[in-house]
């Protein structure tokens, strides 16, 4: 078993974590199976990664510099070495041994490797092409959370993380199993190993003018994903788009409509829960014509003042108001944020449909 | 935009209706009673401006594929515009050509506006407008709320607004409160964040109760250890206690060995030899004794016995006479037997002694008859009994028949007398369908004439006395009567159609001349040939100059020089001009053309229908000639087709059913003869049989049956009857034979029975029973006189067998020389007892003798023993310096040796059970562990050890109980998932409180909004708003109030308020409620006038509105709809005949239009 580093996520205080990886590590000694780890940057800020009394079969390469580790019975060597501190930011690849002759090489490199990385910093960065020429017969990569083969002469392969933490990881996670034959490899399958997998589905509800319709589109679309998740919980984020005229009733009903949502959540047979409900609908435009109504002329007053910035100056006071509030545990830095980008518009889309005649019942 | 138009096609509850609006007035009131279609047609204007919903309800009678609403709707501009809309998906107008168009055909009448912005703002109810009236008060004037509410419609707004405010205040506030949303999540959040903290493993913690464990563990080593010295310990205490008892006991055994000492020196087996000796010789002794004692007693037996030869040479002859004896014994005994078979014979005999009349001692053996007589007797008793009953019962049988025959004949002899000897006239069953037929004959004869009857009258009717009058009558068949008819209406149509043709044809020709006169009128065209004409003028004016031009010679004359250009000029010019005008009036030109061809072929078509009308008239009256030469006669009667052809039918009728009664009358006729002969018989069986005639046709028939029936009953019995007297004139002749036969045996028997009766010895008149019961007795007889003599027999030899015997007997006992008694059986007997004993004697000597010779061998070998015995024991005592005939000392001195073994022995034993005891350890060992030292100190020593054992015991118990809890908090540890619990839960409130904010901060903002944008409207609309309006408002309430102003009230809002006439100031609370209504709906109007004028307007449309007014508040306000429907089209509807009248003076006025739509077809 190889381990590509970011075991634990940062300094946890918690020894907990440490016994539960422990144990586990025994649970493999006690079937004979042996494991090669490298620390990764996140283990780098974890205290006490590497004073953890691990069992006689887990081995840890080292931070100064590269080592090998030779398996003569089944004929392999295994190539690796540990972040030294969290921030590597030269080449650790280039220092690798070379490949020990006649036997199958297997290098562990935790690395943002070129054109991989994604939004994941760019430690230790190497590219495909070093990798290639320098002679091993198998790349263990680990730092990116996305499941990737970035080639396979030889096979340079990013596993993923085992579970997907939040809604842009979707999608199924796990390990790799590669088997080897004669010093080749004959098959490398990707196993799903997650326990929940989120989704991120966005529907499109152009061309519905009942409500009973809108709700009927989206239950299709969710129970066609569900189907994919293989019976696990699925953690849902749902955003509604399109152009529709139940827009106003909808943006003036938010709660009602997500109740509505998770109402529909729990008649399919799969395990849903909404994590968020975004709408992004529209009104279908009209003729881009003026409209000199009352309604008309506040809806328009309502766009423009949108656009001002003395309604980012209100949504400023506000934000200053919450974050005296809110503890910063609650991680609220990054929803002050978050809040600050999104909130212009979903309150200028409430206000315009206040000013509609959308829900009008009869007086 | 003004609707001008509205029709509705399966829509709603009609299938069509079309409203007219006449553009005269701006005001329109529609009135109709309820159920006059009031709603729909409002509903219909919704759904042509924007599309009928997918839903409607008023697809309901019709269904929707048939369902249009059209309008026309004249614009602004002047234009019109015409559409229709249908029910369905995509392009669902449509232009008067039919062609499909999407909405954008309706955009330059709606603008931007929505159907729910349009129903709100442009459509007003009685309610609406009460309601609109009563928020006004609530608003206390409120211009925001006014300018929002009365002038755009908006009705929730406000109240929208302050849900808002009530919700985010519920959400979040800078202000903590246990009541906000988020500081609940923020508690649970911080009391989360607590557990979580509280509930972590460190390190430290992690490595402190490993050390507690590994400390208990080593504690408990040591327990352990201590306790494995202490019971090692413990254990060689114990040894010793035991081990020395026993070597104390083992030091006094080998103390004691010393007393043995003198018997030492002994050879080991001393003991041994010397008692085998002892026992030697003693033994010897003892069987010397024994074989003597043996050998005289046998002696003494053999002496004792003695045989008699004599006895033992007879045994033969004693063997004989036994057995002889037992004979002449067994003879006797049975004697007495044979006595009484012979007396028992002679009783059995005594019958029939006395049957033959004999004396008691006859000798009946001489007078034994033969078998056959026997037999004869007995045969001829036999028959005899057998005879007697079948004689009777064969003469009783005789006389029963002969009286049956008589009777039979009796019978026989009547049924002649009635004629039943022979079968009746006919079977009963011929006759069982007559009555039934003959009815039914006659009911159809019945109805046969009825019917003849009828038809008679009908020919009457038709005017004809006879059928064949009516049957040879000319006159054309149904059928050609009706093709007749057919072909004169084709005739006729075809003349119609031409007329039609014609008369087209000359609507053409007139109209195509009004067309050429409409042509021409505007002046002559020009016409290709005033164009040639003009361009020939040109070109002519033209050659001079040119031929000048070219030569190079101008005329000198200027003036001629300018005719001729000019004269160029004009005819270019007026070339030009009819070129330009033929070009546009090429149109016209082509037109003209047209229409005169078309009037030209439309003179053609009337000629030719003229003529095609006069050949088909000429067609038709040469038929009609036809026809009536066919048929003179008849048609002088019914001239006409259709009553020709009424009689035609009615003729064929009448023919037709006297045919059918024709057929009738056959087969009536042909039934009847078929019954004749059937009833001709009846009548003869009447006749025979007396029979009443006078009877019902169906009785008689019913009579004749039964009495056939009867007749045939009776000649079935006569036949039987017949049958069965042969039987019995048969039985009685074989009856008549048997007793005959009978008879004549019986004479036989009388004469034989005698004979052999007497031959027997009997009387020959003895009855048949009896004689039998002789012949049995005869039989008998045989055998007991056999047996008697047998028995007699037997006697005698017994006696001669008994004489012999005891001759013998004596004779043999006076040879042996051997009393004997009288009886020789008993003296037989005795003999052989004798022998027997003699017998015995002997066998028991010649065992004995052997044992005898045995017995002195053995006496002597016994003595020889006991001799050597002696011997051996001489020389063992010598060897041991002990006296040989000293018995006792000898075993004194075996026994102590004996003892000294015994004790070296149990020296040995002690030996090994101390080793066995002290766990195997050799006696050295065991004895330096001992020491010697006294037990009781041992003993005490081991019980301290003891007690320090069980204290270890508890010790170490409670340090394993230790070192697991030590254990169970590491392994727990692993286990923990309270600070998992404790982080979900945080995050949970993390999330919680991120949902609550976000609420929070989109309703905050957007309330900023919308209140920002709503002052920023208010302060545009406001003044020209309130101008307008309090113009409206001063008209509608009759000079009541001048106007409206603005003004600020108690809290700071800037409020609406009225201006009296007088000059006073009113606020909205003290309006009625009449007022306030009249001044929502003046904004309302001033909002729309904006609108018209920024756009194309829209019609306003109201719902009965006046329904809450009184007549002077009506009546000012349908003038005010009036002066404003100048501006913009209202439509109001009402079901109010009042409104109606009200609103007649402004129709007369020019101001309004009435349309009452239960009139609109």
């Amino acid at each position: 078993m190889l381990l590509a580093g970011d075991i634990f996520d940062g300094d946890l205080r918690n020894f907990q974590t440490g016994l539960y990886f422990m144990a586990g590590m025994r649970r493999l000694d006690e079937a004979g199976i042996s494991v090669f780890m490298v620390l990764g940057n996140h283990d780098s800020a974890n205290r006490f990664a590497d004073k953890l009394s691990l069992s006689g079969n887990v081995h840890v390469f080292p931070k100064t510099k590269a080592a090998t580790h030779r398996l003569e019975d089944v004929g392999v060597a295994i190539h690796g070495r540990s972040f030294p501190r969290p921030d590597v930011s030269e080449d650790l690849a280039r220092e690798y041994p070379a490949a020990t002759q006649a036997l199958f090489n297997i290098g562990v490199l935790h690395t943002a490797c070129a054109g991989s990385e994604g939004h994941h910093a760019r430690y230790a960065p190497c590219t495909p092409e070093q990798l290639t020429n320098h002679g091993y017969d198998y790349w263990a990569l680990g730092h990116v959370h996305a499941h990737a083969v970035l080639g396979e002469h030889p096979h340079i392969v990013y596993p993923g993380n085992l579970q997907g933490r939040h809604p842009r990881e979707t999608g199924p996670k796990g390990a790799v199993l590669v088997k080897v034959n004669d010093g080749r490899v004959t098959s490398l399958e990707h196993r799903a190993l997650d326990v929940v997998r989120w989704a991120s589905i966005i529907v499109d509800v152009s061309g519905t003018s009942e409500h009973r319709e809108l709700l009927d589109v989206i239950r299709g679309h969710i129970a066609q994903s569900a189907e994919q998740a293989d019976g696990r919980p699925i953690a849902l984020r749902l955003t509604v788009i399109g152009t529709t005229p139940l827009h106003s009733r909808l943006i003036l009903e938010r709660t009602v409509f997500r109740e509505d949502v998770e109402t529909l959540l729990a008649t399919l047979s799969d395990d849903v829960w909404l994590e968020k409900l975004r709408l992004d609908t529209e009104h279908p435009a009209a003729l881009g014509m003026v409209d000199p109504t009352v309604a008309g002329r506040l809806d328009q007053e309502v766009v423009r003042l949108s656009q001002d910035g003395a309604i980012a100056q209100v949504l400023e006071a506000r934000l200053a108001d919450i974050r005296t509030k809110l503890p910063a545990g609650a991680h609220a830095d990054a929803f002050i944020e978050q809040m600050r980008v999104e909130i212009p518009e979903r309150a200028a889309a409430l206000a315009r449909s206040l000013v509609s005649e959308a829900g009008h019942a009869p007086d | 935009m003004r609707l001008t138009e509205l029709g509705l096609e399966k829509y709603g509850g009609f299938a069509s209706r079309e409203l007219t609006i006449p553009e005269t007035a701006g005001l329109t009131v529609v009135y109709g009673a309820n159920e006059a279609g009031k709603s729909t047609c409002l509903e219909a204007i919704s759904d042509f401006l924007f599309s009928i919903p997918k839903n409607t309800q008023r697809g309901s009678l019709f269904g929707y594929d048939g369902m249009r609403v059209g309008a026309s709707m004249l614009m602004a501009d002047g234009s019109t515009l015409t559409l229709k809309r249908r029910k369905g998906n995509g392009k669902t107008l449509a232009d008067l050509s039919g062609t499909a168009l999407d909405d954008t055909a309706l955009a330059p009448v709606l603008g931007a506006i929505t159907r729910e912005r349009f129903e709100t703002l442009f459509g007003l109810n009685h309610e609406t407008l009460r309601n609109g009236g009563e928020r006004l008060l609530h608003a206390d004037g409120d211009i925001g709320r006014l300018i929002v509410e009365a002038g755009g419609g908006l009705r929730t707004l406000v109240s929208r607004l302050e849900g808002i405010n009530g919700e985010a205040d519920k959400l979040f506030d800078t202000r903590r409160s246990v009541n906000r949303v988020f500081y609940q999540q923020l508690t649970a959040f911080e009391a989360a964040e607590k557990t979580a903290r509280g509930a972590q493993l460190t390190r430290e913690t992690f490595e402190q109760t490993r050390k507690a464990s590994l400390a208990a563990g080593g504690k408990l080593e040591a327990l352990r250890t201590e306790r494995r010295s202490l019971g090692a310990s413990t254990s060689r205490l114990e040894r010793v206690l035991r081990v020395a008892p026993h070597l104390r006991q083992l030091a006094n055994l080998i103390l004691d060995l010393v007393g043995y000492d003198d018997v030492a020196p002994f050879p080991d087996d001393f003991v041994v030899r010397m008692r085998n000796a002892l026992d030697q010789r003693n033994g010897a002794e003892k069987r010397l004794e024994g074989a003597i004692e043996r050998r005289n007693r046998l002696k003494a037996r053999l002496d004792a016995l003695v045989v008699n030869p004599g006895l033992k040479a007879s045994e033969q002859r004693v063997r004989d006479l036994a057995e002889r004896a037992i004979h002449v014994s067994k003879a006797r005994s049975d004697r007495a037997n044979r006595q009484r078979e012979i007396d028992d014979g002679e009783a059995q005999l005594a019958a029939l002694r006395r049957m033959l009349g004999l004396p008691a001692d006859a000798n009946l053996a001489q007078l034994i008859p033969d078998q056959s007589a026997l037999n004869l007797v007995r045969s001829l008793a036999d028959e005899m009994m057998e005879r007697r009953p079948s004689l009777a019962s064969a003469r009783t049988r005789l006389g029963e028949i002969a009286d049956s025959l008589a009777e039979i004949d009796d019978c026989l002899k009547a049924a002649r007398l009635a004629g039943h000897d022979a079968l009746p006239e006919a079977s009963s069953s011929t006759f069982a369908s007559l009555a039934a037929q003959k009815s039914a004959h006659q009911a159809r004869q019945k109805s046969l004439d009825t019917d003849s009857v009828t038809l008679t009258g009908r020919l009457k009717a038709l005017g004809f006395n006879t059928i064949d009058a009516l049957a040879t009558l000319p006159s054309p068949n149904v059928d050609d009567i009706r093709s007749e008819q057919a072909a004169r209406e084709t005739l006729t149509s075809q003349i119609e159609d031409q007329a039609k043709l014609q008369r087209q044809a000359e609507r053409e020709i007139s109209a195509g001349e009004a067309e050429i006169g409409a042509l021409q009128a505007s002046g002559t065209i020009a016409s290709d040939v005033s164009l040639a004409e003009a361009r020939t003028l040109r070109a002519d004016a033209w050659r001079p100059i040119k031929s000048a031009y070219v030569a190079g010679q101008l005329p000198d004359d200027g003036t001629a020089r300018l005719a001729v250009a000019d004269g160029l000029e004009t005819a270019i010019l007026s070339a030009d001009e009819l070129a330009d005008r033929r070009a546009a009036e090429a149109e016209r030109a082509a037109s003209l053309a047209l229409t005169l061809r078309r009037v030209a072929e439309a003179r053609t078509a009337v000629k030719t229908a003229e003529e095609e009308a006069a050949a088909l008239v000429a067609q038709t009256e040469v038929r009609i000639a036809q026809w009536r030469n066919s048929f003179p006669q008849v048609l002088i009667k019914h001239p006409e087709l259709a009553s020709l052809l009424q009689f035609g039918q009615a003729r064929q009728l009448v023919l037709d059913e006297s045919e059918r009664l024709r057929i009738s009358a056959n087969a009536l006729a042909l039934e009847e003869a078929q019954l004749a002969p059937t009833v001709e018989l009846l009548e003869r069986i009447e006749q025979n049989r007396k029979l009443d005639t006078t009877l019902s046709f169906a009785a008689r028939v019913s009579a004749v049956q039964n009495a056939i029936s009867r007749h045939e009953q009776a000649h079935a019995e006569y036949t039987r009857d017949t049958r069965d007297r042969l039987d019995s004139e048969r039985q009685h002749k074989l009856v008549e034979a048997e007793v005959e036969r009978l008879s004549d045996a019986q004479g036989a028997w009388d004469t034989a029975w005698p004979a052999a009766t007497g031959a027997l010895g009997l009387k020959p008149n003895i009855s048949p029973v009896d004689a039998n019961s002789a012949v049995t007795e005869w039989v008998g007889a045989r055998g007991v006189l056999s047996a008697i003599g047998q028995a007699r027999q037997r006697l005698k030899r017994m006696d001669e067998d008994e004489a012999s015997l005891a001759k013998d007997v004596r004779s043999l006992a006076t040879e042996l020389a051997i009393e004997i008694g009288e009886d020789c059986v008993v003296a037989a007997q005795m003999l052989l007892a004798r022998f027997t004993d003699n017998a015995t004697a002997q066998t028991q000597y010649d065992g004995v003798l052997p044992d005898f010779e045995e017995a002195k061998v053995e006496a002597d070998q016994a003595e020889e023993a006991l001799g050597t015995a002696r011997e051996e024991l001489a020389t063992l005592a010598a060897s041991a310096k002990l006296d040989g005939g000293d018995d006792g000392a000898l075993l004194d001195a075996a026994s102590r040796c004996e003892a000294r073994m015994a004790l070296c022995d149990e020296i040995a034993l002690a030996e090994r059970t101390a080793t066995d005891v002290g766990d195997k350890l050799d006696l050295t060992a065991l004895r330096a562990e001992w020491d010697e030292r006294d037990l009781d100190e041992v003993r005490a020593e081991l019980t301290e050890q003891t007690s320090r054992a069980a204290e270890i015991e508890s010790e170490i118990e409670a340090a394993i109980l230790a070192e697991k809890a030590a254990k169970d908090d590491l392994a727990a540890y692993l286990s923990q998932s309270e600070v998992n619990h404790a982080v979900a839960e945080r995050e949970a409130a993390a999330a919680q409180m991120h949902l609550v904010l976000e609420r929070y901060l989109e309703l905050s903002v957007a309330r900023e909004l919308v209140t920002s944008a709503m002052a920023t409207i208010r302060a545009e609309q406001q003044d020209p708003l309130i101008a307008r309006a309090g113009e409206l408002f001063t008209a509608t309430t009759l000079g009541e109030f001048a106007g409206i102003e603005t003004d600020i009230d108690d809290k700071g809002h800037p409020v609406v308020v009225g201006r009296r006439a007088n000059g006073g100031i009113a606020a909205v609370a003290t309006m009625s409620d009449g007022t306030r209504d009249q001044l929502f709906l003046a904004f309302r109007l001033a909002s729309l006038e904006n609108y018209a004028s920024a756009t194309e307007p829209l019609p306003f449309i109201a719902d009965d509105i006046l329904v809450h007014f009184d007549d002077e508040r009506s009546q000012s306000t349908l003038e005010l709809l009036a002066e404003f429907g100048k501006i913009n089209q209202v439509l109001l509807f009402t079901h109010h005949r009042s409104v109606r009248a009200l609103a007649e003076p402004l129709v007369a006025a020019q101001l309004a239009n009435i349309i009452d739509l239960d009139r609109v077809a």
